[in-house]
Parts: structure tokens; sequence; C-alpha cells
């Protein structure tokens, strides 16, 4: 859709020579000026079929495959797997570090995906703390990994969300101490 | 803090993962966009895998329901009268397990090859396409489905 806006397809100009946005919704509905009961999955599909397959678009076949971003199979079973990972050790963070639902949870869930999707599970922070401590909680949270060649942090440099980690860390130790 | 410190810590963690750098794939016709995202099981209990509504089944899916997942397809498991049933808005819906779904999509998609006439619509990707990839899109769903091994690509399909 991005990519059809962006090339101002004609089909998708209103008569105030505005686009839609980019979503499917919003397309759907400047192309049929109906709605559908999107995020339903199967509406979607419906949806979508309707508007690549039978719209003004008019899309050729070509076109529909080389802007579809279609990728190899192994290439999404790899990302397959890499979120299938993922969720299992964010499932390690759930009613500790991260409550669903809850407001005073330590961590959101964006956060808890984030540091599951660098490769750490619960307890793996957890055993950090005991053995190194604040420095070592901070540097793993904060820093490049040493195998990255980004520059971005493993986990993030915000203050207010490593300071909300190590202070549930901090709180655990004491607890066990006592 | 030195590059020998920050090596310490990383040795206690396990190693540093990214997501694979590739887009998401696109399945057309056969997934809701709800499998691009990122947590399965957003779209585990509900994969339509054809636009006609009398071929669309919910799949069951047997683990731990995200409260997120369920906000998007408006699903949700419970257990009714010691059973585990999927509903919609508060109403059971028709379900089945990954494996009983997997088989009948697979009939479907055969069944589609099989009989394309019956097709109002016969565009390149209705008719060239699925013939070309049948036999491997077959084994490939099966086992992505299954999170097993993906085979590897036939060299006439890998221009597509």
């Amino acid at each position: 859709m991005k990519s059809l806006i962006k090339s101002k397809h004609s089909s998708l100009q209103n008569a105030e020579g505005q686009f839609p946005k980019p979503g499917q919704s919003f397309v759907y509905e400047h192309l049929f000026q109906t709605t559908f009961d999107a995020h339903d999955a199967l509406e979607d599909v419906i949806a979508l079929r309707r508007i690549l397959l039978s719209s003004r678009l008019a899309l050729s076949d070509e076109m529909l495959v080389n802007r579809s971003s279609v990728i190899s199979v192994k290439d999404a079973a790899e990302d397959l797997k890499y979120l299938d990972n993922r969720h299992k050790r964010l499932l390690s963070f759930r009613g500790k570090l991260y409550n669903p639902g809850h407001a005073d949870s330590p961590i959101k869930q964006s956060i808890a995906e984030k540091i599951a999707g660098s490769g750490l599970r619960y307890e793996d922070l957890n055993n950090l703390s005991q053995r190194f401590g604040r420095k070592g909680l901070v540097c793993i949270l904060t820093r490049p990994p040493l195998s990255s060649r980004s520059s971005l942090p493993r986990v993030t440099n915000t203050t207010r969300i490593v300071s909300a980690i190590l202070k549930h860390f901090e709180e655990i130790s004491k607890d066990s101490a006592t | 803090m030195t590059k020998q410190q920050q090596e310490q810590y990383e040795n206690a963690v396990p190693k540093y993962t990214s997501r694979p750098t590739a887009n998401f794939i696109t399945l057309f016709y056969l997934t809701s966009r709800q499998i691009q995202r990122e947590n399965q099981q957003k779209c585990a209990s509900s994969l339509p895998w054809t636009g006609q509504t009398n071929n669309s089944h919910a799949i069951f899916y047997q683990q731990e329901t995200d409260s997120h997942a369920s906000k998007v397809s408006k699903l949700t498991a419970k257990t009714i009268n010691g059973i585990r049933r999927l509903l919609k808005d508060n109403r059971p819906v028709e379900a089945c397990e990954l494996w009983q779904a997997l088989r009948q999509f697979l009939t479907f998609l055969r069944a589609s090859i099989d009989s394309p006439s019956k097709r109002s619509s016969r565009s390149w990707l209705d008719t060239t396409l699925p013939q070309l990839i049948f036999q491997y899109f077959f084994e490939m769903v099966a086992k992505i489905l299954s999170r097993s091994l993906v085979p590897s690509v036939p060299s006439g399909l890998q221009t597509l």
C-alpha cells in the first residue's frame, strides 16, 4: 500500500488530490466507500483480496509479486524461529519483572520483549544481578553488545527503565537476604 | 568500563540475538495479516486460510492465550463444562486443533488446484503459480506450522 501511495497511483487519489493513509482499512474505504470488520482475520483477508484483485487499482501480477515484500521461505522460517524463542523467553518475565495488565508493573511488555529479543531470560538477569550487582546489569542493558556492529544499547539507555529493573532485582536480593 | 569487564559480564549471559533482517512474509490468500505480526499467538487462535467463508476454521491453540491477542482477534478461550472452548463475543465458535486444521488446509489447497475451472478469477496467481509451487508449498506449510525445518527451495522456484 505504501508503495502504491508513494508512487501516486492515480486510483488512490481523491477529488481533492489527496491519498489515503497506507493502512488496509483506509485504502479499502477509499476504494469502495464502505468499511470492513478490520482485525477479524477472515475479513482482513477478504478485504485484501478485494483490494488487490477486484478493485480499480487493476494491479498487474508483476506488480503484486514485486511490491509485496515477498521473502524466501527460509527467511520467513528464521523469523518465526526467532519470534518463537523470544516469546518463550518473554514468558519467563511474566509475574516478575513484567505483570501484564498491571499499572504497577516495573516494565512494560515492549521492554520485556526487547530484553527477551536480545537473548535474555529473567533468570539470566537475576543471575547477573547476583554475581555482578548493578554494574553487571547496567552494562548488559545499556551497552551495545561487543558482537554487534550497532552503537545501540542491547536493551535501553533510558534511565527510568534501567532504574526500575535495578530496583526490582535489588528488592529481590533484599528479600532473599532476610 | 573496560572491554574486559564488559566481556566478563557478557560471558555470564546468553549471546546477544537480534531479529533477522528480512521483511515479513506475505502469504497471499492464505493467512491474515495477523500472522505477519510479532506474536504468533495473536494469529494462532484464528487462522482462516481462504477468502471463502465456508472453508474457514478457527484453530484452537492449546497454549496460553495472550491478552493482547484476544484484543486483536476478539477470541478468548474458556473452560466450559470441563472442555476448553474458543469463544468470540462470548459465543462458542467452531474450532479444531492445529494438526486437523493443517490437514484440512492442505486438502483445500489440493482441491483448489485440481479444479481451477471453478474459480471466477483466473490470473497468473490463480493458476500458474500454484501449479508451480504446490508440492513445495504443501511441504513448506506443514513444516512452518509444525515449527520444523523448512525444505530447501527447488532451483526452478528460486527466482519467485
